[in-house]
């Protein structure tokens, strides 16, 4: 197998298992919590709050703008 | 009208500007005063949503109805750390085609203006989701 190739198939994995991770979230009696309840656990704190404020905003800087 | 009907109306003019500055962003080439604008517009409306709500933020961490056993929120942590880890030894290998990093997967898939458009959007939401929470 190429690097190449493992390294997509790294990266796919990751995804599936995200995307597996929201979709059984939000199953009925899940026992895996919701990114949203997760945020808002995290955010509770202000100071928290504002580091993931300026993350978003490094994220859209880098990708967009530089 | 009611504040349901200003919410609506609210959420359709604010969702109609998210989409049109994505089709902005679409059209922008990194490193050029079109992108840093367009992006900056995108930071500064949130960072005045962010400045608007300050003094009126209360927050509710309450129990999800529809999780009546404790959740965990581990597995979200090794997801983290696995993509992270990733990213590292992607970063610190090389040739970049071999070993792509977030960056670089991003920068293939925005050759293409739609897609370019839709992250752009998502991430607009996100902020607007953020904010919101």
């Amino acid at each position: 197998m190429s690097a190449q190739a493992l390294s997509d198939a790294l990266w796919g994995m990751l995804a599936a298992g995200g995307l597996a991770a929201v979709a059984v979230s939000h199953l009925a009696g899940a026992h895996l919590e919701r990114i949203s309840a997760l945020v808002r656990r995290v955010e509770a704190n202000r100071a928290a709050y504002v580091c993931v404020i300026v993350s978003w905003m490094w994220v859209g800087w880098h990708f967009f703008a530089r | 009208m009611t504040d349901r009907a200003r919410h609506r109306a609210t959420a359709v003019v604010g969702l109609g500007a998210a989409i049109g500055l994505s089709a902005w962003a679409a059209a922008t080439v990194p490193f050029t005063p079109g992108a840093d604008t367009v992006t900056a517009i995108g930071i500064g409306l949130v960072a005045l949503e962010v400045a608007v709500r300050w003094r009126r933020r209360v927050l509710v961490v309450g129990v999800d109805p529809d999780h009546a056993a404790p959740a965990r929120w581990w597995p979200w942590l090794a997801l983290a750390a696995a993509l992270l880890a990733l990213e590292l030894a992607s970063f610190f290998s090389g040739p970049r085609v071999d070993h792509p990093t977030i960056s670089s997967l991003y920068d293939s898939a925005t050759r293409w203006r739609a897609v370019k458009a839709a992250f752009f959007l998502g991430w607009l939401c996100l902020g607007a989701a953020l904010v919101r929470s």
